[in-house]
């Protein structure tokens, strides 16, 4: 686990801005611990309760390996390339863990004059629980939705993402092979119709970030077959929660470093020999690179 | 073939028709969302459970778990065989399962006489009163997803683009696209190879409002010379707004 956390932190470091500095308040973080342990705690005697009860019920055994598997899924959210399995699978490995927690609760056998007490301790329990998914689940800002379409109901306006890939479809048409960021990749593919290429296999995420265009970033384009490159200025771009969303008109003066991609980053495409700048939205550029990935031949 | 394997028979023939003929769009969407969260499933619930007697809450319940677990595992199958996670072999695949569990629960069915799939929905008051709560909550959802934000704060865009012109070879196309949130006043330059092509002065677009241009390339433009178009706004005419190049036979 170390070794998988040392890696990715140096391929963060190398490859993605610097990280946002936002330190979650103490109440935040003791909620979001404190759910875990309280879970931790009553797992073993929810799963004892099974395993006396319920032993024959096929369900109640897969429910049960299901709460086994949780807390070594949690773990993986130390890795980056593992926190999307983890927040995903965690919903479902849960189900489980909530019978063996249920269990537990309900077989606790209290005196008659400590039940009312005690249905408020489970309440504070359960709501701390809740509280710890909430908090472990989702970053501050996006847990309540951001933004996405702007203007009135007669004339509103969607993200750039979302216009360049529609236009991808009805320019380009559809089953082109796309390089970009990981959040144009969801929308080339859902409005665009594309096959997308994204993410840091095969060097793509390296070479969409290099502040110059190489010979190695030849190779990965050739090597994906790349008809099209699509940028996006925008760092949060490389987020697929947060780039999504339309962004926030920047005070002047403070978009800077951090906010955007440098410009020999974002242009390093531009002024190379029968590559087309096709479409450009001020965030958004579209790049015909089937020149340089042999998809076409040189003119 | 009992009157109660009629909802089998529509199975089949819905994955029929979903494995040899393309559906055009729009009617794709709705037969599409159907395999992909309904008939898998449920075609898969009436071959396992063959010989039980689910109400239709069960097993609405069963088709929608089973539907969605079939289309995660056909994506799977589709990456790990590299072949492409595309609408066509997901519908093959999916309608594939669909119509190969239908024939199989219709012969089970057959064989096994005593069971008939219920089509009693059994819903108590209280159950109700949750589910109107629910698609009360589900409708309030959907308005507000679908209310814009006021557009203050936030700054409109505007879409350039080139291209090869429509008409064919030998021609090129400028589209500018307003997503601006008032009017907005434009001028635009076309250059090629240092030479000005084209200039249209002080237009104005509305938000939402194209304006496209297709024109004749010059017969002395070579393919190593390129076209250039330069968008810049009417109230801030000394900046470059938006920049596009086109190799013409790049």
């Amino acid at each position: 686990m170390y070794s998988i956390r040392s890696r990715e932190k140096q391929l963060r470091e190398s490859c993605l801005p610097p990280a946002s500095g936002y330190i979650a308040p103490a109440w935040e973080r003791w909620v979001g611990l404190g759910s875990v342990i309280l879970l931790f705690i009553c797992m073993p005697y929810g799963l004892y309760q099974l395993r006396s009860r319920l032993r024959s019920n096929s369900l109640a055994i897969v429910l049960a390996g299901a709460a086994l598997a949780y807390f070594p899924l949690l773990m993986l959210r130390y890795a980056p390339a593992g926190w999307e399995i983890s927040n995903r699978g965690a919903n479902y490995l849960f189900i489980g863990l909530a019978m063996a927690a249920g269990l537990a609760a309900a077989r606790i056998h209290a005196p008659q004059h400590v039940q009312t007490p005690l249905a408020i301790l489970f309440s504070v329990y359960a709501a701390l629980i809740i509280l710890g998914g909430i908090i472990a689940g989702w970053p501050p800002d996006l847990r309540l939705s951001q933004p996405y379409r702007i203007g009135n109901p007669s004339q509103f306006s969607d993200p750039q993402g979302v216009s360049a890939a529609i236009w991808a479809n009805t320019h380009l048409g559809p089953e082109k092979r796309v390089a970009t960021d990981e959040t144009n990749a969801r929308l080339m593919l859902a409005y665009g119709g594309q096959y997308v290429l994204t993410g840091a296999t095969g060097g793509l995420r390296l070479m969409m970030l290099s502040p110059a265009f190489t010979g190695s970033d030849l190779h990965v384009l050739q090597a994906g077959n790349v008809d099209y490159v699509v940028f996006d200025r925008r760092w949060l771009s490389w987020d697929n929660l947060r780039g999504v969303y339309y962004p926030s008109r920047y005070p002047v003066g403070e978009a800077g470093v951090g906010d955007f991609l440098d410009d020999p980053v974002y242009r390093q495409f531009d002024g190379l020999r029968y590559v087309s700048r096709l479409l450009d939205s001020g965030y958004v550029a579209i790049y015909d690179v089937g020149v340089l990935s042999g998809a076409k031949p040189i003119p | 073939v009992r009157n109660l394997s009629h909802d089998l028979i529509l199975v089949i023939l819905l994955a029929g028709i979903a494995l040899l003929f393309p559906i055009p769009y729009p009617y794709s969407i709705p037969i599409g969302l159907l395999f992909v969260l309904y008939l898998p499933g449920y075609a898969l619930t009436a071959a396992v459970f063959a010989n039980k007697n689910h109400d239709l809450l069960e097993r609405t319940l069963y088709s929608l778990g089973l539907s969605l677990a079939t289309t995660v595992v056909a994506g799977l199958f589709l990456h790990l065989t590299r072949l492409k996670i595309l609408a066509e072999h997901l519908s093959i695949l999916l309608g594939g399962v669909t119509l190969l569990a239908s024939v199989a629960a219709l012969r089970l069915r057959n064989q096994n006489k005593n069971t008939s799939p219920s089509s009693k929905l059994k819903i108590d008051f209280s159950d109700g009163l949750l589910l109107a709560f629910s698609v009360l909550v589900l409708t309030l959802s959907l308005g507000v997803t679908q209310t814009p934000t006021p557009p203050e704060g936030f700054d409109g865009y505007t879409l350039l683009w080139v291209g090869e012109g429509e008409t064919g070879s030998g021609t090129y196309q400028i589209g500018v696209q307003s997503h601006e949130f008032s009017n907005m006043g434009y001028n635009l330059r076309i250059t090629a190879g240092g030479v000005e092509l084209a200039f249209v002065p002080a237009f104005q677009l509305e938000p939402g409002q194209t304006l496209v241009m297709i024109d004749m390339l010059p017969g002395w433009i070579t393919p190593q010379i390129s076209l250039e178009a330069h968008l810049y706004r009417l109230d801030r005419p000394d900046e470059l707004y938006r920049q596009v190049v086109f190799w013409p036979d790049g």
